[in-house]
């Protein structure tokens, strides 16, 4: 489970997905773990702007990481600071929670997530 | 393009970090997941039909308050595919995912027709062949079955390493199979470009020659129960999935569903098997039955492994063989169900068919049950012939065992083919001409385009507009 992808989930229960607390599901317990993935520039400029900035915030700081600025950077930054563009890569591709378990902030439900796979199955009551 | 992990400072910076993240962490899930308990495999597969509780989610039937047989349309519809798709899924899985890795020319265009930093999804990956098309997308796959999703996360992983040195080792391996196969089997769609290998890095191999997409995820989810945030997705596709569904209610809900993932404007692609294909072996044809069980047989002489290891194959070998037991004596202790491909009475049909899509392993009509009568918005499909079930009821149906789910129950495989090999029944929807174009203006969707692939309808919809 990439921290990027983090970003564009939620809680499964239909009745969470109105409330601002289902997003961003909260990391729990997780055990992190580095992929070393080539870096693909052109995505990453292109889909920072697909980037809920708060919510990665929100995660980056759950998951232990230095405080990210409260403003994305711009395509511009990221095209002129290489540092800039690994780092942000490093924190969404390369970023994996292997273990642990995400925690909607609404209902409280908690999702497993075991060998990097989260399982987002709802048991029958929350259907 | 791009460079390969660059020994710089920002990296030294991330592994500090990451040690951090370390130190957060807390006891920690690993102990307490022993192998078994992980993902999926050896824990689905263990119980045939219960497989689904196992993995702590059926979209289950309401035990306490409901006797077992008033069950209402959509419990019935949700128990009836648990038995008839589920779970024939988790325990095909191996197999399956060794036959599936072609994608459809017109899928492969759609995804590459998606802009670059384009978010998409794909609902129902299967083991993922869909992942990695289009390289300047970031796409995330869901699967109702675990053990197809922790393929497809080997997959993932495959594709990721694709961009260090090994990659050309693989590329060299299968350069040439091409045309050997090609001929062998006669029947490749001439639009694609795939080749198939019975290399074990086939996988590999095949993404190693052209630009590969290493910027994916995946993840276990109900098609009908997304963990996607409404409007975010740039595109999304969904392919050989929503004929699965036993109502039609349910397949336009999971066409609503799709759309709801995607922004305005964002395109989601829905392609499923036809009625109409006159032009297959199957014998099915405009006017026919379109409530199938379609038989999966689930080869388990297998005379050299194939790709896509099933690392945890112990559990299933266990189940394999009881369940195997119940069907025939001379079983064969070490013959797991995993990576069969070949079909021994159709030699060139086996991978070759099978790899096109959505394809049987032996789909002769003869094995195939039609379903009594016309489902269509009234429940499930309840196949009067249907010999398949009888093995395994479990207690995962305990609580569900209407007349359907007793009589069709095909989480476990039978003997009913007129061979040794366990056979799965898997319910399918065969979409006649104009139905899915029907389903998406149903689901407040317009159709963009639409067209037929090989035995195949599929359509490009969105929101239309309010």
């Amino acid at each position: 489970m990439k921290v990027m992808t983090l970003n564009f989930l939620t809680c499964a229960v239909k009745n969470c997905k109105s409330s601002n607390d289902s997003f961003p599901l909260h990391p729990k317990e997780a055990e992190l773990a580095k992929d070393d993935i080539e870096i693909n520039p052109q995505l990453l400029i292109n889909v920072l702007p697909r980037i809920d900035w708060a919510a990665l915030r929100t995660t980056s700081t759950e998951l232990g990481f230095p405080t990210l600025p409260e403003q994305p950077p711009s395509p511009e930054d990221l095209q002129n600071d290489e540092a800039l563009l690994k780092e942000l890569h490093e924190l969404l591709m390369e970023t994996q929670m292997m273990e642990g378990k995400l925690v909607c902030g609404h209902c409280g439900h908690e999702y497993a997530v075991k060998n990097g796979v989260a399982n987002f199955l709802l048991p029958s009551h929350l259907v | 393009m791009g460079s390969h992990s660059l020994p710089s400072a920002s990296a030294a910076d991330a592994v500090a970090k990451l040690a951090a993240a370390e130190a957060l962490k807390s006891t920690a899930a690993s102990a307490a997941s022993a192998p078994g308990s992980s993902t999926g495999t050896a824990s689905n597969t263990a119980q045939g039909a219960s497989a689904a509780v196992d993995n702590g989610a059926v979209a289950a039937v309401p035990s306490s308050d409901a006797p077992a047989v008033v069950l209402d349309p959509e419990a019935e519809a949700e128990a009836y595919e648990r038995a008839n798709v589920h779970n024939v899924y988790e325990a095909i899985a191996p197999h399956f995912s060794a036959t599936r890795y072609k994608p459809w020319p017109a899928v492969a265009q759609f995804l590459h027709a998606q802009q670059p930093g384009y978010v998409g999804l794909d609902v129902g990956c299967g083991n993922g062949k869909y992942l990695g098309v289009n390289k300047n997308t970031f796409m995330v796959g869901s699967d109702r079955s675990a053990n197809l999703v922790s393929h497809a996360n080997e997959r993932v992983k495959q594709l990721q390493k694709l961009q260090q040195p090994e990659a050309e080792v693989a590329k060299t391996q299968t350069a040439g199979s091409k045309e050997k196969k090609k001929k062998q089997k006669g029947e490749v769609p001439s639009a694609d470009g795939e080749r198939e290998s019975e290399a074990p890095n086939a996988i590999i191999g095949k993404e190693a020659d052209r630009e590969v997409a290493v910027a994916n995820d995946v993840l276990v989810a109900d098609g009908l129960l997304l963990p996607f945030r409404e409007g975010r997705a740039d595109f999304a596709i969904c392919i050989a999935v929503i004929h699965h569904m036993s109502t039609r209610t349910r397949r336009q809900e999971a066409i609503r569903q799709l759309l709801k993932c995607v922004r305005p404007g964002g395109q989601v692609m829905v392609y499923v098997w036809a009625l109409e294909q006159g032009e297959s072996r199957r014998g099915w044809d405009e006017g026919g039955e379109q409530d199938l069980l379609v038989p999966w047989v689930l080869k388990s002489q297998q005379p050299k492994p194939k790709k896509e290891k099933q690392p945890k194959a112990p559990k299933q070998k266990q189940k394999r063989q009881q369940k195997q037991a119940q069907e025939q004596a001379h079983e064969q202790a070490d013959t797991p169900m995993r990576e069969q491909v070949q079909n021994s009475n159709e030699p060139q049909e086996g991978i070759a068919a099978e790899n096109v899509g959505e394809k049987e392993a032996a789909p002769t009509s003869s094995t195939i049950v039609p379903s009594s009568s016309n489902p269509e918005d009234t429940g499930p499909a309840i196949g009067s012939g249907t010999e398949a079930g009888v093995t395994e009821p479990t207690s995962a149906d305990a609580t569900a065992t209407a007349t359907a789910e007793a009589k069709t129950d095909t989480g476990g495989p039978t003997g009913a083919a007129a061979n040794t090999d366990p056979v799965f029944q898997r319910y399918y929807h065969l979409y006649r001409k104009g139905e899915l174009e029907e389903d998406v203006l149903a689901a407040r969707g317009a159709v963009v385009m639409s067209g037929y692939e090989r035995d195949n309808w599929w359509v490009v919809a969105t929101h239309a507009y309010q």
